[in-house]
């Protein structure tokens, strides 16, 4: 085991396969926030990184930048003390369950398997089963939007844990942007670019009527198959851009640059992204779904259902609004953020949820 | 694997080698390191100096323009070969997705390398999984057996 602290005693320990480095999606997004509301709110928390992907040279970088941060096995894990262990795994190995000697577990569903696996036409049968091992095992389960809690019951999920909780994500409040002033023309897309979130329809908009000179940036890992072929087009090609895995002051300038940012998922158990965009006042496109919806309320503008078709309507229609009411809906989604997906907020409810369990 | 080297740019401290399976890669391009990397288009790649020095595999800094963008590689890779399952590989320059991006300037993007191989009579891509990354240029080839990198 390799850890950066001395101490043995925590009031949780939080187990990830990330932390907010290199991060592999949105759950280091979710672990960066709950590193800052700790910190804020005083909750001694443990990090223990689990069935982690990071190298030696990673590994280093983050003994240096993180707080009490312990990597190790799950036997190792055994050497921590906490009345509640606090899981965020994705990599589902039950076995852990078996190695934890708190008085309860806690386990975050960052988003449903069975969900994942429909949205992205994926056959993941065996994270399926190992998911649902970890929640019949735990002792409650947060999920992270009342979208996932009505997926969860529609899964009859209730009968392999009926303790089932809300907590929203939340993220520390962005630095001040810069004075530059956003490109009209410039539409953001920001994420994991898997089948489920969509990535080509931002691509397949700049061929509309009223988007020929729009240019759309994409901040994210990865290509679906459709997109590369899109990419074929040399028209399209240029007004494009690749921006990679934003991070720190990168997604500062990805966030500076854009007049929109489009989400145009078909699932999104929360949607981190969308937080991202309302705490800097970036309108948001997206598809009426669940967990956006959620974080979101009427500070959007909505696409009816899942097809392009629609989603280009409601590009048309952010299009047409006029300066005065993408500054209303702007305004609007900056309360919302800090009324309730502060980085702050996140914590004190899972000091409240860590004290009743 | 490549050297760890501190670079600084904006007050930005650029460190941190990464690699993953058959990608390497530094972890930030620099504004100073950058400035003093040759350029390169995917046309003139071939003129990247690549070498073998003791099983290693041997590329320099260098950025690539493309598509309105440069992709850095800010630091010398030492790929050390001899760990490779003797076979051709091709030497892929991609956008290198894998690692977080802090550069604000946002026409840079950090470039890693790519050794392809092929596999059932089709070359793995840097696209694929688990690299998810983007091909820009194929800058040679190597012989991981005889040691041999040919130009494109």
């Amino acid at each position: 085991m390799i850890t950066n602290t001395n101490a043995r005693d925590f009031d949780v320990i939080e187990v990830t396969n990330e932390l907010p480095v290199n991060r592999l999606g949105g759950v280091g997004s979710v672990i960066e926030g709950l590193i800052s509301g700790f910190k804020a709110t005083g909750t001694r928390a443990l990090w223990y990184l689990l069935d982690h992907n990071y190298d030696p040279s990673e590994v280093q970088r983050i003994l240096s930048e993180s707080p009490s941060v312990a990597l190790g096995n799950i036997e190792e894990l055994r050497q921590f003390r906490a009345p509640v262990a606090h899981l965020h795994t994705y990599n589902h190995n039950p076995e852990l369950l078996n190695h934890l000697t708190v008085k309860k577990i806690v386990f975050t569903i960052h988003s449903l398997m069975r969900h994942e696996a429909l949205s992205n036409n994926r056959d993941m049968h065996w994270g399926i089963t190992q998911q649902e091992r970890m929640i019949a095992g735990s002792d409650s389960i947060i999920l992270v939007s009342n979208a996932e809690l009505r997926h969860y019951r529609a899964l009859e999920y209730d009968q392999l844990n009926p303790n089932v909780h809300v907590i929203h994500n939340g993220m520390a409040p962005p630095s001040a942007s810069s004075s530059m002033p956003s490109n009209t023309k410039y539409i953001g897309f920001c994420g994991r670019l898997v089948p489920r979130k969509r990535p080509e329809y931002v691509q397949q908009l700049l061929r509309e009527k009223g988007f020929e000179d729009h240019v759309t940036l994409i901040a994210g890992r990865g290509f679906s198959d459709y997109s590369r072929k899109l990419m074929s087009d040399p028209t399209l090609r240029q007004r494009v851009v690749y921006l990679g895995w934003c991070a720190g002051k990168r997604l500062e300038a990805f966030y500076d640059q854009i007049a929109v940012l489009a989400i145009p998922s078909v699932y999104e158990p929360f949607g981190m992204v969308a937080v991202e965009a309302m705490a800097r006042g970036t309108p948001v496109v997206c598809t009426r779904i669940g967990g956006l919806l959620e974080v979101l309320g009427e500070a959007a503008v909505y696409a009816d259902n899942h097809s392009y078709p629609a989603f280009h309507q409601a590009m048309r229609q952010w299009c047409d609004m006029s300066a005065e009411e993408l500054t209303t809906m702007t305004l609007e989604a900056r309360a919302r953020y800090r009324e309730n997906f502060t980085d702050i907020h996140m914590a004190h409810n899972y000091q409240r949820h860590f004290a009743a369990s | 694997m490549s050297e760890t080297t501190d670079w600084k740019v904006s007050g930005y401290l650029y460190a941190h080698p990464v690699g993953r399976q058959r990608l390497y890669g530094s972890q930030y391009p620099t504004a100073k390191g950058v400035q003093s990397i040759a350029e390169y288009t995917p046309e003139s790649v071939s003129n990247i100096p690549l070498s073998m020095y003791e099983g290693k595999l041997l590329i320099p800094p260098f950025k690539i323009r493309k598509w309105g963008q440069y992709h850095i590689n800010p630091q010398l890779l030492r790929i050390d070969t001899r760990s490779l399952t003797a076979d051709r590989y091709r030497i892929i320059a991609a956008h290198n997705f894998q690692v977080d991006d802090r550069n604000p300037v946002l026409h840079e993007c950090l470039a890693g390398i790519f050794l392809s191989r092929e596999i059932g009579h089709r070359w793995q891509q840097a696209e694929d999984w688990p690299y998810e990354c983007r091909t820009i240029a194929l800058l040679g080839t190597l012989d991981s057996g005889t040691g041999r990198v040919i130009a494109p």
